[in-house]
């Protein structure tokens, strides 16, 4: 295997895998672009030939040593599905500074929970969609409402932190504040609040979850208050642009904007060792099996990417920061990156 | 093989994952009708600072406009006295409730299956 020693040009801070693409909850807003369906601008993603357990290991350190990140995020699908997840992470922890697992909550019995803390996992996401266990349960097409808090309370038990994300939705307007309590009585210090991403399957159903932008800010003003109020971290992946929201009414959110083509991008490896610029993305760059990190990442799609804005957007103060919130949504749902995306067609465009 | 370099992760990283707790957070241009306008075509002209200082504006206008009223903004207009002195670092407000009684609260709903509710009052009991 060639040495290519990281440097200025393509080394990065993080790093996520996409250990599986199966998954045993079949939620509506799933955005993994292999959930997309024939037609779709994202259709046709393949996910049949998965590596086996050494050569995703030896994918794993290439990724690493080739691209210096020091953070790595498991994600899937539901990583745990695999059966040598425990180990690939573990390998994953002896590699990196700081390692993140997401999860869907189903699969981390006490004795999981005991061998993530042993690891060293420096954090563990797991998805809570409402206050409820009806609730929560339908909207993830899966009986997992009460593993899931069973979950945050056994890793919480064995040192290790759990951050909720929060999916907003139509359907879970006004559950923000229930779920927060829920963190609360588990001792979770940190939210992920994500409007619903539509990337992947998750665009046929827009229409029926994409949240409006009063319910994201009436969602927002209670993550100010009680985040402020018990000590709980808010922040925000998916971006709620900042011509749709005033974000000095909010101090204690850390919102995010879109990271690709930026010195800290959210770029994916998947199962089969392609390379994506986000989790939201269809476009591979190169495949680090057959490939060096450092012709992947001269792939002029970042680059590309971070250049293609909506009109609408062009002049902003935000231009570049902003980007137009998720294009990578824009493209799965009208098949252009410089289309504005959902909720901005929605907000504004569409609102006029 | 050489390791990884060893290297600290940004600060602005460990914020976005959730590692780290704010110190601050992302500061809003000081003109508060940049990115809350939806008069698109017209690029800003009141930008004095913030995270989004990256466009070619040549306007050397510094006005800290605070004239929110008018606007024409989705966000509500903020009142800036009450946020003037807002940060990520306020102790905040006090909660409604303490730790103890939204978690007791919660056991006595049912939200949470039993096996929980009783792992929950068990750490009441013994706090």
């Amino acid at each position: 295997m060639s040495v290519v020693l990281p440097d200025e040009d393509h080394t990065i801070p993080r790093i996520d895998f996409e250990l599986s693409a199966a998954c045993d909850h079949k939620c509506a807003h799933c955005y993994n672009v292999w959930t997309a369906k024939s037609g779709d601008a994202q259709a046709g993603y393949d996910i049949r030939a998965q590596l086996r357990t050494a050569s995703l290991l030896k994918l794993m350190t290439k990724a690493i040593e080739q691209s210096g990140a020091q953070h790595v995020t498991i994600t899937g699908g539901e990583p745990l599905l695999r059966q040598d997840a425990l180990k690939i992470i573990r390998h994953a922890c002896e590699l990196v500074h700081t390692v993140t697992l997401i999860s869907n909550g189903s699969h981390i019995p006490p004795e999981s929970a005991a061998d993530l803390a042993d690891m060293g996992v420096r954090q563990v996401q797991l998805t809570l969609l409402a206050g409820n266990r009806e609730l929560h349960d339908e909207l993830k097409g899966a009986v997992c409402f009460d593993d899931t808090v069973r979950a945050a309370l056994d890793l919480r038990d064995a040192g290790v932190p759990v951050q909720v994300c929060y999916v907003s939705m139509k359907q879970n307007a006004g559950e923000l504040e229930r779920v927060m309590e829920l963190c609360v009585a588990l001792g979770v210090k940190a939210l992920s609040y994500n409007r619903m991403s539509p990337t992947g399957g998750a665009i046929h159903h827009i229409e029926r979850l994409l949240p409006t932008m009063e319910i994201i800010e009436a969602d927002l003003t209670i993550a100010d208050r009680m985040g402020r109020a018990y000590g709980i971290h808010v922040g925000t992946a998916m971006p709620v642009m900042p011509c749709l929201i005033r974000y000095e009414r909010f101090p204690w959110i850390q919102f995010g904007l879109c990271s690709t083509g930026t010195e800290a991008p959210n770029i994916v490896v998947d199962g089969q060792g392609n390379v994506r610029s986000c989790n939201l993305s269809s476009g591979i760059m190169g495949n680090l099996v057959t490939q060096d990190w450092a012709e992947i990442y001269s792939n002029p799609y970042q680059k590309e990417f971070r250049r293609t804005v909506p009109e609408m957007c062009r002049g902003c103060a935000y231009e570049t920061t902003c980007q137009g919130g998720c294009k990578e949504s824009a493209y799965a749902t009208f098949g252009s990156h410089e289309h504005p995306e959902p909720l901005l067609f929605s907000s504004v465009v569409n609102a006029k | 093989m050489a390791p990884p370099p060893n290297r600290p992760l940004p600060p602005s990283l460990l914020l976005a994952l959730g590692l780290a707790t704010a110190s601050s957070t992302l500061t809003a241009c000081a003109c508060l009708k940049v990115g809350a306008c939806l008069n698109y075509s017209t690029p800003h002209t009141g930008e004095t600072g913030g995270d989004a200082d990256t466009d070619t504006d040549t306007d050397t206008d510094t006005d800290t406009d605070t004239d929110t009223d008018t606007a024409p903004c989705l966000g509500a207009p903020i009142d800036t006295a009450d946020t003037a002195t807002d940060t990520a670092t306020d102790t905040g407000p006090v909660a409604d409730e303490d730790l103890d009684q939204v978690i007791d609260r919660l056991i006595v709903s049912g939200v949470l299956p039993a096996d929980v509710r009783a792992r929950l009052q068990g750490r009441l009991d013994t706090e």
